[in-house]
């Protein structure tokens, strides 16, 4: 799965780079996948699976291999 | 040992050429301990109602906050305040970069100018020491010349210049103050405030460190030391020190916050073009203010489809998306040219890009001029009719005499139901930041003094979530609870007014909004540390609270001054409609809603839900028993 942790986000990714491949067996929960990666689901705002976007609370929802996951930070003032 | 400051100011009367400077008592700075707050003072005391902005009556005030100059990370910042000529109301800015610490080191909190000089004229300050100079061979330059040459002309290369762009020179009521190159007081219109005393620049170099005022200079040391270890381990300072605010583009995009097309819209379709990937491409360098760990500041140089050197700042976000999606452009290489042309121009990017795309969807609807348009065929997309505009605001001429009104007077001069779209609030145009997707940020929009900026509160999102890194730090500041982006009821009314209360404290203390919680990595406990080592005094988080709300009603009771009422706390029209598109579309912010939630916020602030004045009662539980008229006690002065 291509995963990439926008803003702060990118903070919790491996070596703190916010795009990497993330190996996905079979299909998993995304709410499980964002624990295993170490990524803060409290942090996360908006979620895009495959370029839709998604509520990341939505305990239905699962990735799968080959699958595109954004998730982006709250965002504040610039 | 100090207290933190010099108690020292320094008045520059340019209609008589002569400076001279005024002290104050400790007891004085623990009432009013910088920046907003001082300034806010002066302009109470000295500005009366009626005072044309851009006449020698007004009095434009440059006050550096408590901290600013502590070597703790984001304490760089000084506050310029004066009657704005964009609005009519309580002008305000801030800015950070290198000019605020060095007034401190030279001695001064806070400069006041008052009056008009009769010739063009710089202001030489030095260690306690301050003159007027000629200015006759600076004016009408570009500000890298201005600089060199002040710095050449009192042989000091470490000297810091603070000063205004052609914009300012010709009032362009949205003409912005700068300091070394790079950091810029944008917002209300203060360049032109300068530029009406015929002030071009304000040179400082002082000898004096900042730990020679403090109380504990020992233990304001070690807080700073150990700030700068812990800003690349939080992941907002990381955030904001690895990608600068060009980061947020993508991320308010996918949110359906990203203003487009004149706010019509809140997502915008070429998002790549423009977004985060986009800037990478452009980056030069990353810069810093003084002895500030962040490092947020983005440099773009290139020689491609358009040239940018390295001269200025940015693009920042906000000129990223002001010039970018809200104008619908989509080359990132065009909006960086933009950003530089306003800042060679001294024009602040926010309005000089909201009026633009104001007047782009006008002539979309057909509703300007062919003549006023002067052949530039100014509509959404097209860019080099951007770059073609923004030139000719500082000189007023063609397309340019009209953009350089601002929002507002053009669309009071159109008729119509053009003030429904343009975007502004008591005449200043909106921040890049679409409200009907976090609406708090609409309550700072229609309340703030000085119209629509960004920095007046905490956005939504950091209450969205309890477990939230931004919700946590908030947490000291108490009351705070979890409220989601679109409601305005009470919980999110009490968030607001916490978070305005301890912004307009940083605005005091002359901290960066990128600096303290619940927007970084600086904790609430840290910053009553600094205070407390800085001052010796027994502060805490509910002092400074009160310190922020005092200032905060200082704002309020010079604009009820000069007429102002709750009649002006209000959104332009477009905000209480649906969002067009974007992944927000149908959106909207409910009137009554709205309404109600400022009757809300009026009832925690104390102030009077008719006129939105603060009540007597209010004013005396700050202190401010003597502000509605002009003299302060002489107990406290």
């Amino acid at each position: 799965m291509k995963v990439h942790l926008w803003g702060e986000l990118g903070f919790y990714g491996p070596g703190r780079e916010g795009r990497f491949e993330y190996p996905v067996d079979g299909e998993i929960p995304l709410l499980e996948a964002l624990l295993a990666m170490g990524v803060p689901a409290a942090d996360v705002t908006v979620a895009g699976l495959n370029g839709e976007i998604v509520r990341v609370e939505d305990r239905s929802l699962v990735v799968r291999d080959g699958d595109r996951l954004d998730l982006f930070p709250p965002s504040s003032g610039g | 040992m100090g207290y933190g400051s010099n108690g020292a100011v320094l008045r520059v009367d340019l209609t008589n050429g002569t400076t001279s400077t005024e002290t104050f008592d400790e007891a004085f700075y623990r009432r009013y301990p910088g920046g907003k707050a001082l300034a806010a003072w002066y302009l109470l005391n000295e500005v009366p109602a009626g005072t044309d902005p851009l006449g020698p009556e007004n009095v434009l005030v440059l006050a550096a906050g408590l901290l600013t100059g502590a070597p703790v990370s984001t304490a760089t910042r000084y506050t310029a305040i004066a009657r704005s000529p964009l609005t009519g109301a309580f002008g305000e800015s801030e800015a950070g970069g290198y000019w605020g610490p060095e007034l401190k080191m030279a001695g001064f909190d806070a400069v006041v100018l008052t009056g008009r000089s009769p010739k063009p004229v710089w202001i030489w300050i030095k260690d306690g020491t301050a003159e007027i100079r000629d200015a006759a061979g600076l004016w009408g330059q570009d500000p890298p010349f201005v600089q060199e040459a002040i710095k050449a002309e009192v042989g000091e290369k470490q000297a810091r210049v603070l000063q205004i762009g052609r914009a300012g020179e010709a009032m362009v009521p949205y003409a912005m103050l700068m300091n070394e190159l790079r950091h810029y007081n944008g917002r209300t219109g203060m360049g032109a405030v300068m530029g009406s005393k015929n002030v071009r620049a304000i040179g400082v170099k002082g000898s004096q460190r900042y730990v020679a005022l403090a109380h504990d200079a020992a233990a304001l040391g070690e807080i700073g030391k150990r700030l700068s270890k812990t800003v690349t381990e939080h992941p907002q300072s990381w955030d904001l020190r690895t990608k600068g605010t060009p980061g947020l583009t993508d991320g308010l995009n996918a949110a359906g916050i990203l203003p487009t097309r004149n706010f019509r819209e809140g997502s915008f379709e070429q998002v790549s073009g423009i977004g985060f990937a986009a800037f990478e491409a452009i980056r030069s360098n990353t810069r810093s203010c003084y002895a500030c760990a962040v490092r947020c500041k983005p440099e773009t140089a290139f020689n491609d489809r358009y040239q940018v050197t390295d001269t200025y700042d940015g693009p920042e976000y906000e000129a990223i998306a002001g010039f970018g999606s809200n104008c619908g452009i989509f080359d990132l290489q065009l909006v960086a040219r933009a950003n530089e042309l306003c800042n060679e121009a001294g024009l602040d990017v926010i309005s000089c890009a909201g009026t633009v795309a104001f007047v782009m969807e006008c002539v979309e609807h057909g509703l300007i001029d062919e003549a006023l348009l002067g052949g530039v065929d100014l509509r959404f997309g097209n860019g080099p009719a951007l770059l073609e505009a923004i030139p000719l605001i500082a000189e007023r001429q063609g397309i340019g005499a009209l953009l350089a009104l601002g929002s507002k007077a053009i669309a009071e001069q159109l008729g119509g139901d053009t003030l429904d779209f343009a975007m502004q609030v008591k005449g200043l145009e909106l921040a890049m930041h679409e409200p009907r997707g976090k609406v708090g940020v609409a309550l700072g929009y229609a309340t703030n003094e000085a119209g629509a900026d960004h920095l007046v509160g905490f956005h939504d999102p950091i209450f969205a979530n309890p477990e939230s890194v931004g919700f946590k730090g908030a947490v000291p500041l108490g009351g705070i609870e979890a409220a989601d982006v679109f409601t305005l009821g009470d919980v999110k009314v009490n968030n607001w007014y916490t978070g305005e209360r301890w912004n307009s404290a940083e605005k005091v203390l002359g901290l960066c909004f990128f600096g303290p919680a619940p927007r970084s990595f600086i904790q609430v406990g840290d910053v009553v540390d600094a205070v407390r080592a800085a001052t010796g005094w027994d502060v805490d988080v509910a002092e400074l609270l009160e310190i922020g709300e005092r200032a905060v009603n200082m704002a309020r009771v010079f604009n009820n001054r000069q007429g102002y009422t709750r009649a002006e706390d209000h959104l332009p029209a477009r905000l209480h409609t649906p969002l067009e598109g974007g992944t927000l579309v149908g959106r909207s912010i409910d009137r009554e809603e709205f309404e109600a939630a400022i009757t809300n916020l009026y009832g925690l602030k104390g102030w009077d839900p008719e006129t939105g004045a603060p009540t007597p009662e209010r004013l005396h539980d700050l202190g401010l028993d003597w502000a509605p008229g002009s003299a302060a006690p002489a107990t406290v002065r």
